[in-house]
């Protein structure tokens, strides 16, 4: 589920933290660079694990911080294809699950990787699994569940620009307001809840 | 930024709480560790910098996320290395064995879920066998109320004691940790000849 990288990067410590300690100071702008961000094409960034190399500060005309170029690791969240994961299902729609693992939301069961079998039920707002012709299984809201990755998704989320105060149009402001709601997330996964041992976790108990 | 290289090492979840539980101790955050106190007695200051907001929001998450899922402040480097010793009599694969750390499957519809063509693999002794490894290194807590527990208590005591004063009963906890290296390199040696196969079937899936 987590992995080390290895990462480098040109740091820029400010001068309110030439009082810290070189490393601490380091430490301190990567982690809040790196920390609950995804990499793209890595994963999620948890947490600088150390530091492996500094390199001598350099400065540059007009600005007073350094600028020191570190090596570093890094914890990832980044499951592997084919990983068993637990979570807890977040929402059920016509679509598919969602799953929630408390730090990482951006988790979907599409219907096509369910149980064979499975069926929406939108009066109870879950999925069914119907086992054979007597047993009905229900993965409720809030249920924990297993799952398997199949699938990691990175999306390319382009930075908002600032927005235009000339323009004072209503249907933009709209527009934008749903594009926010829909944002696709830089990284998710597809996951899978086919095989045995899948789903909820107090089935197979 | 530079990625260096992906993946330079797998992490459990055992070491990545243990990484979380630092930096919250650090910080004095306690989402998950008991409060420490200073030298003097005195409750530490919880520290509020804004650039760590991230750090502290992925922190508390994934922290509690980790001890709803078998990670816990007791839980002893001792009991890790016995495991992962008793998993290396198995012929499975790292990621197998790191998913069995992380997961402790207490069934075999888990184990199955777990270990890749495990009935064909593996005879169904085996798997008992691992499925009581697991259980004799992490037992479940319902049925070790008693003088364990008050082990476990007394020692994580110790432990916090080594945070605050860094001298007393260190050595203990350093063997530990040094005897836990170890092990990670163990891991780590059969990990070479693993890892070029495991990125094939990526590529091929």
């Amino acid at each position: 589920m987590f992995q080390l990288s290895i990462i480098s990067d040109l740091t820029r410590i400010p001068p309110k933290m030439f009082s810290l300690p070189r490393l601490v100071a380091i430490k301190q702008e990567l982690n809040g660079k790196y920390a609950n961000k995804v990499i793209p094409k890595l994963g999620l960034a948890i947490a600088v694990w150390d530091v492996l190399k500094v390199d001598d500060g350099m400065l540059k005309p007009g600005d007073g911080s350094i600028y020191i170029k570190v090596v570093f690791r890094c914890v990832v969240f980044k499951p592997f294809v084919g990983e068993v994961l637990t979570g807890w299902i977040e929402s059920c729609s016509e679509e598919g699950i969602k799953v929630n693992m408390e730090f990482f939301n951006d988790i979907f069961i599409p219907k096509s990787l369910l149980f064979e079998n499975s069926l929406y039920s939108p009066k109870d707002n879950a999925w069914v699994w119907q086992m054979d012709e007597e047993n009905k299984l229900y993965l409720d809201v809030n249920e924990r569940i297993n799952f398997r990755v199949e699938e990691e998704v990175f999306n390319d989320v382009r930075p908002k620009g600032p927005d235009n105060p000339i323009v004072f149009d209503d249907d933009d402001q709209k527009e934008n307001e749903q594009k926010k709601k829909h944002s696709t997330p830089p990284y998710a996964l597809v996951a899978s809840c086919q095989t045995d041992g899948m789903g909820c976790v107090s089935w197979w108990e | 930024m530079k990625i260096e290289v992906p993946r330079d090492k797998l992490l459990s979840n055992y070491e990545v709480y243990q990484h979380l539980a630092k930096i919250q101790d650090k910080n004095a955050w306690f989402f998950t560790v008991p409060e420490t106190k200073t030298k003097s007695g005195k409750k530490k200051k919880r520290r509020n910098i804004d650039s760590l907001i991230d750090l502290e929001i992925i922190t508390k998450d994934l922290s509690r996320y980790l001890v709803q899922n078998n990670q816990s402040n007791d839980t002893q480097v001792q009991s890790v290395i016995n495991l992962v010793l008793g998993l290396n009599m198995y012929k499975l694969e790292m990621i197998e064995k790191l998913q069995i750390l992380n997961i402790l499957p207490r069934s075999m519809v888990l184990l199955y879920a777990i270990i890749e063509d495990c009935d064909q693999r593996f005879s169904e002794e085996e798997c008992e066998d691992l499925l009581s490894l697991v259980n004799s290194s992490f037992p479940l807590p319902d049925k070790e109320e008693g003088a364990d527990e008050d082990d476990a208590g007394e020692e994580n005591e110790d432990e916090q004691m080594d945070d605050a004063e860094g001298e007393e009963n260190g050595a203990t906890v350093e063997e530990d940790e040094e005897a836990f290296e170890n092990i990670n390199g163990d891991l780590q040696h059969e990990a070479p000849g693993l890892k070029p196969a495991k990125k094939e079937e990526e590529e091929e899936d």
